[in-house]
């Protein structure tokens, strides 16, 4: 019990030791935590963005469907025939009409384009044929599906949404593993920042080091304040990172507005998740606690008698 | 105490510092280690700490051999001894207070128990007036106690000097060596590195003398290094007859 409270006691003097050296040192501490919160903020963005993207792709995993822009001119009774015919392929569970009226009408209803519909006369939209493969069909029937109703007649164009999923997929991934790279990258530059304040810390207090070695001090006991110096600055450096993070996602999220609701959907940005901002300062502690513990054990070694 | 075996140091640079030296300090005695500037001195008392290690040869401190000490085992053993340098060593960015708490702030004390412990301290080398002050504003002397109270704060066993009067005038040396004496009657081993002649020449106190990092007084005889052994477990050390010195007596105050 005793040795309990003796263990606690001595942590809590190094704990206020340690936050009285940094206000001593205003500028340098808080130039580098200022260091370390840029550094963090970047992937926090980053993250918090891929993940809003996330989102507005799995929106879009409704029902699959396969768009046919027919020809301009294309008569009204070629538009029904065509219609049965596919309406008959196998792999074809519903087709539906969608005028070229119909279309320019969603169209408006978007308000940004409103204006650029009233100022067009004649309406630039083709009719569309709507197709809807049966449930059952994988994305390579709906592929093969797609290529053999671009060549039937009358069809101008046909494209499966799915397309745009795939490629949302792959930009997802894409921003994914370049914001764990560029983490990566960051955490090893934040890293050896900190080594380097606690390595100029150490020759400040090497003569510290020497005497407290020689009066007995145990290795933990000589590391203690270094580490509690790595740990705090890379707590401070994660809140820091926080709140650069959250101003920037304030700026950014009147355009994420506008962007969802240009697309009609909800993209899920309603700033910072709280287990993003948990995790980030979790690592950023280690980090700091880690690079004090390289930077000081490679001192350490150094006085252990020869 | 402090028993050295045929101890030897080649530093890295290829310097022998000691060459097979060999003594006995029994517990409670006090002796002085003298020797030209170079001859091993400092060497020699940064091998009882275990600042360094010797390349051939046994060292004993308290009845521990220290030369096959384990890594975690040398905070203990330093704990048993209080340095005293010619320097001082203390911590210019701290009060006096907190210099002579820091052995204690090492090994754990609790905070009534240290300040209780520092006073006494500072009461012994007349600064408790000063425990507030910043050693950077006190003279060489009082500086010097700074050092020796934080030496003794935590009763070690073994007092160690490494030329503790070296900066000094002849009445500062005075007053710190009694201090010496003083803390030798609480039967602390004391051994005090000195080329000041005036000290050296008591005859009640024994010396080891070093020349070239030979020991060439004070050097244990091998046959007799056995019944020292027996006499180290006897009451009164004082009676050891196994040292060529003179007697380790408590020696007069001067
Ligand atoms: N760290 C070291 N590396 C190499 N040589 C050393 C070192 N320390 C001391 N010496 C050499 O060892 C010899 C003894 O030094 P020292 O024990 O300091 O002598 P003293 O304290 O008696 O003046 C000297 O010649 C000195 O130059
Ligand atoms: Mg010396």
């Amino acid at each position: 019990m005793k040795q309990v409270k003796t263990y606690f006691r001595r942590h809590l003097q190094v704990f206020f030791h340690t936050l009285g050296q940094f206000s001593a040192q205003k500028v340098s501490t808080a130039l580098t935590i200022l260091a370390l919160g840029i550094g963090l903020s970047i992937p926090a963005i980053l993250l918090t963005l891929a993940d809003g993207l996330s989102a507005f792709g799995g929106q879009w995993q409704g029902k699959p469907q396969i768009s046919m822009y027919l020809k301009l001119d294309l008569p009204s009774q070629q538009i029904d025939a065509l219609s049965q015919k596919i309406s008959a392929y196998p792999d074809v569970d519903e087709v539906k009409f969608i005028s070229k009226e119909q279309g320019l009408n969603d169209f408006t209803q978007h308000g940004e384009f409103k204006d650029i519909v009233a100022q067009i006369d004649s309406n630039p939209l083709p009719d569309v044929l709507v197709v809807y493969p049966r449930e059952d069909v994988g994305l390579e029937g709906i592929e093969a599906l797609t290529t053999q109703l671009r060549v039937e007649q009358g069809v101008q164009h046909a494209q499966y949404d799915l397309d745009w999923l795939k490629r949302l997929n792959a930009i997802e991934t894409f921003i994914k593993r370049a914001v764990y790279i560029l983490s990566i990258i960051i955490s090893i530059g934040l890293v050896l920042l900190i080594a380097n304040t606690i390595r100029l810390e150490i020759a400040n207090r090497q003569s510290e080091i020497d005497i407290i070695d020689q009066l007995g001090g145990t290795p933990a006991f000589v590391k203690r304040p270094f580490l509690y110096m790595g740990a705090l600055e890379g707590f401070f450096g994660g809140l820091c990172a926080l709140l650069i993070a959250a101003g920037v996602l304030v700026l950014l999220s009147t355009p994420i507005q506008k962007l969802s609701q240009l697309y009609d959907i909800q993209l899920g940005l309603s700033g910072l998740h709280w287990q993003l901002s948990l995790l980030l300062l979790v690592f950023s502690t280690l980090l700091g606690w880690l690079a004090a513990q390289f930077t000081i054990s490679r001192t350490l070694s150094e006085l252990r008698p020869q | 105490m402090i028993r050295f075996s045929h101890v030897s140091k080649r530093y890295p640079s290829g310097h022998d510092a000691l060459r097979s030296v060999s003594f006995h300090l029994p517990k409670g005695s006090m002796s002085f280690l003298a020797g030209h500037s170079g001859a091993g001195k400092s060497t020699l008392l940064r091998l009882i700490t275990h600042a360094i290690t010797p390349t051939r040869g046994e060292i004993n401190i308290d009845e521990q051999n220290i030369s096959r000490i384990k890594p975690r085992q040398i905070p203990l053993h330093r704990r048993k001894i209080g340095c005293v340098f010619q320097d001082h060593k203390l911590l210019y960015d701290r009060s006096v207070f907190d210099n002579v708490a820091l052995p204690l702030i090492v090994s754990g004390a609790t905070q009534r128990d240290t300040g209780r412990r520092v006073r006494a301290a500072l009461d012994k080398v007349q600064l408790l007036d000063k425990e507030k002050s910043m050693p950077i504003t006190l003279s060489g002397g009082q500086q010097q106690r700074v050092g020796i109270a934080r030496a003794v704060v935590s009763s070690p066993k073994i007092l160690l000097a490494d030329e503790p009067t070296g900066n000094l005038d002849a009445e500062l040396s005075d007053q710190i060596m009694h201090l010496f004496y003083e803390f030798n009657h609480h039967d602390v081993t004391v051994l005090i590195a000195t080329h000041d002649q005036r000290y050296l020449q008591d005859p009640s106190t024994p010396l080891l003398t070093l020349q070239e990092g030979r020991l060439i007084t004070g050097q244990a005889q091998d046959k007799t290094e056995h019944d020292e052994a027996q006499q180290e477990t006897q009451p009164e050390p004082e009676n050891n007859p196994a040292t060529t010195t003179p007697n380790p007596a408590p020696a007069d105050e001067q």
